[in-house]
This record gives C-alpha cells, structure tokens and sequence, in this order.
C-alpha cells in the first residue's frame, strides 16, 4: 500500500506505469492530489482555482477509459495544473489580475485541449505573478504562491505556482509560460524542471500574452522524463498561432539516454561566470560543480564568446515591455486602479520608450542571433547557471528586484532557442540551484539528452523539501 | 552641476503625455525615477554600433543556424 504522500511524489513516469498496469487508479491518485492541496494550500498558495469537480470527474472518465483497453498514454489519468493564464473553457482564467477577475474564456487554449487529449485530469488554475511580470505583490489582491524548500522565499515567477505546486507535490506536472524566464526561473529556483521549446514549437493560443514576440509556453515538472513527455503532448504546430512553426516534432523519449560521451557544451563564461558583484558566488560554484559533472561524464566543454549578451538585458526589457504596454494599454489607461501597484508600474514604464528604442532593441536582437549562429555551429549544447542569484525572500523582494540583476534566461527569449533549467544542488543556505543548458533551435532532443544525463547522475529528484507535512 | 542622469521634469512630462498618461505627482515622481534607472542601459543599447544591419525578421519560427546569415 503506498501511502498519500508517496502517490503525490511520483513522477509522472512512474505513476504512468502504475496507471497502464492497473496497480493505480486515477480516481485515487487524484483524490491524494485534492487532498494533499487542502491541506497544503494554505500555506503554499499555488493554486487560484481548484477544480475538485472536475478533476474527479475526469480522472473517473480516464479509469474507466483504461480499465475497457482505450489507453491514451503516459499522461492519461495524470493530475496536473495550469498557470491561470491559459484558458480553460468555462473555468474562470485571470492572468492574476483584478482587470481580468471575473473573464471566462470561451475556448480551451490549444495546450489545454492537447493536455486534455492527452488523457491528464485538471487539478486547478495556478497562482502567477500579475500577467506573467513583475513579483509578488500584495495589492493585486490575489494568492503569492511561496517556496517549498523555506516558505520565507519566493519560487520565482512569474509561473510561481507552476513550480512551488510540483515541488511540493500539489501537481504532478504544470505549464507555466515564458517571456523573459518565467518556466526556467520558478524551476530553478523550486529545484524541479523547467523547458522552453524552441520559439514556435508549442502554441501560445489562447494563453495570455504579455509579448508576442518573446512569449513560449511549456511544462515545469519533477524530472526530464516527465518534461519530455508533457512536451510531447502539447508541442507542434496549431494554425491558430500565427507564429506556430511546421517543423516536424521529434519522437523526445528517444532523447532520454544517459550518454554525453563527446557532446560540445558551450561555455560563455564572460557572461554568466562574469566578476560581477551582482552574480552570486554561491550559485556560480554550485553550477561549477555541475559543469564539471557533465565532463566526467564525457562531456567536452568549450569557453564561447558571444560579446552582444551584454546588451540582451536592456534589449529583453524594451522589447517586452513596450509589447506588454501595447496589449495593455486601453485598460491601463482607462482603469489603472485594477492593476496592482508593481504592474502598473513596469507597464507604465513600457509606454515611455520610443519606435527608435524598440525598433534598435530588436535590431540588438538580431545582432545576438547572429553571434549565437557561428557558436551553434561548433557546439551541441551551451550551460551556465538558470538564475545569477538564489530566491529572494519576500520581504527583500520589490517592483524592481529582477531588474537589479542579470538575467541568464532573457537572452533565449530573445533568441527563441531551446532552454532547459534541470536542479543542480543547493547553496549553504539551503535554497535550489538550476542549470541552464539551451540547444540548437528545434534541438530539443540534444537539450534533453544532456540534462538527462546530467540528472540522473546528480539525482537530485531523490530529494523533497522537508517539514511540509 | 546638474546630475547627467536626470531627466528634466518637463522633458519626462512629454514622454507620460505622449503615453497618455494622468498622475499624481507622487506616481510622476516615482516612475520618473525608475525610468532614469533604464536610460544609461537604454544609451548603452543604442551606442551599438550596427552599420547598416537591419530588423529583419528577428523571430522567423523556423530560424536555422546553419543558413542563417551572419
């Protein structure tokens, strides 16, 4: 008999083969899951909307379709949450935010209705930072989902419920979405996975924009398998997004195979291992630690250059927030009182800058492309930390904390590459330490591979935060 | 002498107009803080030098390194 605790701790892997065997049954895992949630949830915060209703009601429709032979896959009958940014057809869908309070979607977003294909039962809509930006803030008036591993601590944002819920074992799998490192950051800094496919590779419709041309979606969860196969599901092209790409889908299970034997990962070190009092030495020797993993394990590592990161940074946020105030714009203007007061700001910021500045951030990041193209040439993969600095606790954190920092993630928002943050230890401090390694556009396979390999040596899933229950 | 990196009231009062922006004098103050935080990143970014390099299409879904021209 395994025990509540234990079922919410599978991964998704492990309850997939439980679930075709019949040794588990879906109405049982997602009553452990419901009930994990209202004891835990209090405290936590990951979740906006519960769905109990409904998340029985599919996981009795997924056991009986298994239990007559209709066996959909590995996520049928696995219980998993969506960032409340996504639509959910009659389910109440907020971004987080008082403007968009009382919005009811008409339509699934298209990852939605996949995941739903796919078999999975919907727990809930998940706590984020107020549309995908900024930090937790008070004044929004909505849930601050708080860190697993030290509840003092934020788990990073904006997909924050995304990644304290797997951490602690309130979902088995979530989707969280990514503008400038909203699916790296949480997971990094929830000690659980995080991808962002390749710009393109998973459908944005029906999910909240907060910049068109920077925005991804994809899945947050407790190991790469279980990445893998949430992205399986919902990766591939939709004619509803117009930026949706053809590019055939690889078969990602092939990818899960421990062997970097000869693998090039690239190293910008002037960048990401920089002097710079504002990166963070404990972080930079934990990833360290992690590059040195990868190369006893037959990896070749390769210092690059690629000199235009210094100015992603400052192109990541022109690009992103004058998008962010364009979509924003009737509303802010019309009744800023419904924004909470960090939004509000950083969008009002975003309708400061000129054509000129958006028009030489994007011109920047067209530079930095073509600077990553020559590197991508001679490398498989490229590694550096997921976040220059461990999490913040909440009463450090402000409207501009993210900013005072560099960011490591932004710059594949810009580039559209893929991105993977897989957990690489802890500082002295106790708090989680992600490693970053981002691949060749539509090589999914390749970032899979390395951080597979690197994962199942560290084997960092083995361990839980403590003093949860 | 006046700081380098302040930005005149008037001359901030011009940008929030454009954006059709109504404040209190505190949120005028604020934001005028925050954004004089950006502007030294924002000269940096158009100190790069470019030449002639244009947008082009900067999020080509399919974008491919091995054709991409540098």
């Amino acid at each position: 008999m395994v025990d509540a605790t234990d079922l919410c701790y599978l991964s998704i892997g492990e309850a997939a083969e439980l679930l075709r065997e019949g040794e588990l049954s879906p109405v049982e895992l997602t009553r452990a899951f419901l009930d994990r949630i209202e004891h835990l949830d209090a405290t936590l915060q990951a979740y906006i909307t519960l769905m109990p209703e409904r998340a029985m009601s599919d996981a009795r429709k997924a056991e009986a379709e298994i239990l007559r032979g209709d066996y959909r896959g590995p996520l049928h009958g696995i219980p998993i949450a969506l960032k409340d940014l996504y639509d959910t057809k009659g389910v109440r869908t907020t971004g987080s935010s008082k403007v968009l309070a009382d919005r009811v979607p008409d339509v699934d977003a298209t990852t939605t209705s996949r995941l739903a294909a796919a078999g999975t039962v919907l727990l809930g809509k998940l706590a984020m930072h107020e549309f995908a930006l900024g930090g937790p803030d008070p004044s929004n008036g909505f849930p601050m989902a708080r860190n697993p591993w030290n509840l003092d601590y934020i788990p990073g944002g904006s997909s924050s419920g995304s990644g304290a819920s797997v951490a602690a074992g309130l979902a088995m799998g979530t989707l969280g979405s990514c503008t400038g490192g909203s699916i790296r950051g949480p997971a990094s800094h929830c000690s659980v996975v995080g991808i962002k496919a390749t710009y393109g590779r998973v459908s944005r419709f029906g999910v909240l924009p907060l910049s068109w041309t920077l925005d991804h979606a994809g899945p947050l969860t407790w190991t790469v398998e279980d990445a893998a196969l949430m992205l399986q599901a919902i990766a591939g092209y939709d004619p509803l997004d117009p930026t949706s790409s053809r590019a055939p889908v690889s078969d990602y299970s092939e990818s899960l195979v421990e062997d970097i034997a000869g693998m090039t990962v690239g190293v910008p070190r002037h960048f990401f291992f920089a002097a710079d009092e504002s990166i963070d030495n404990d972080v930079l020797a934990t990833v360290e630690a992690a590059l040195g993993t990868l190369e006893e394990l037959g990896a070749v590592l390769v210092d690059v250059e690629i000199p235009m990161l210094a100015h992603a940074g400052a192109a990541q946020q022109t690009i992103m927030l004058s998008e962010a105030f364009a979509y924003h714009r009737t509303n802010l203007l019309a009744r800023p009182e419904e924004f909470g007061d960090m939004v509000r700001a950083r969008f009002r910021m975003g309708g400061l800058y000129s054509g000129a500045d958006y028009v030489q951030a994007q011109r920047v990041r067209k530079a930095l492309k073509s600077e990553f193209a020559p590197v991508l040439q001679n490398v498989d993969v490229i590694a550096s930390p997921t976040m220059s600095n461990p999490p913040t606790r909440f009463d450090g954190t402000s409207t501009w904390t993210t900013t005072r920092t560099p960011s490591f993630t932004g710059p594949y928002n810009l580039t559209g590459m893929p991105a993977i943050s897989v957990p690489c230890g802890f500082t002295p401090a106790g708090l989680p330490v992600g490693l970053q390694i981002a691949g060749k556009p539509f090589d999914e396979p390749s970032v899979f591979r390395a951080a597979y390999t690197y994962e199942q040596s560290a084997r960092l899933f083995e361990r839980r935060p403590a003093g949860l229950d | 002498m006046s700081d380098p990196t302040e930005l005149p009231m008037e001359e901030f009062g011009v940008l929030c107009a454009r954006a059709g922006f109504v404040l209190t004098d505190e949120e005028a103050r604020d934001l005028k803080g925050m954004w004089e935080r950006v502007l030294p990143d924002l000269a940096a970014l158009h100190a790069v030098d470019l030449g002639e390099g244009d947008l082009a299409v900067s999020f080509e879904p399919s974008w491919d390194p091995d054709t991409e021209a540098l």
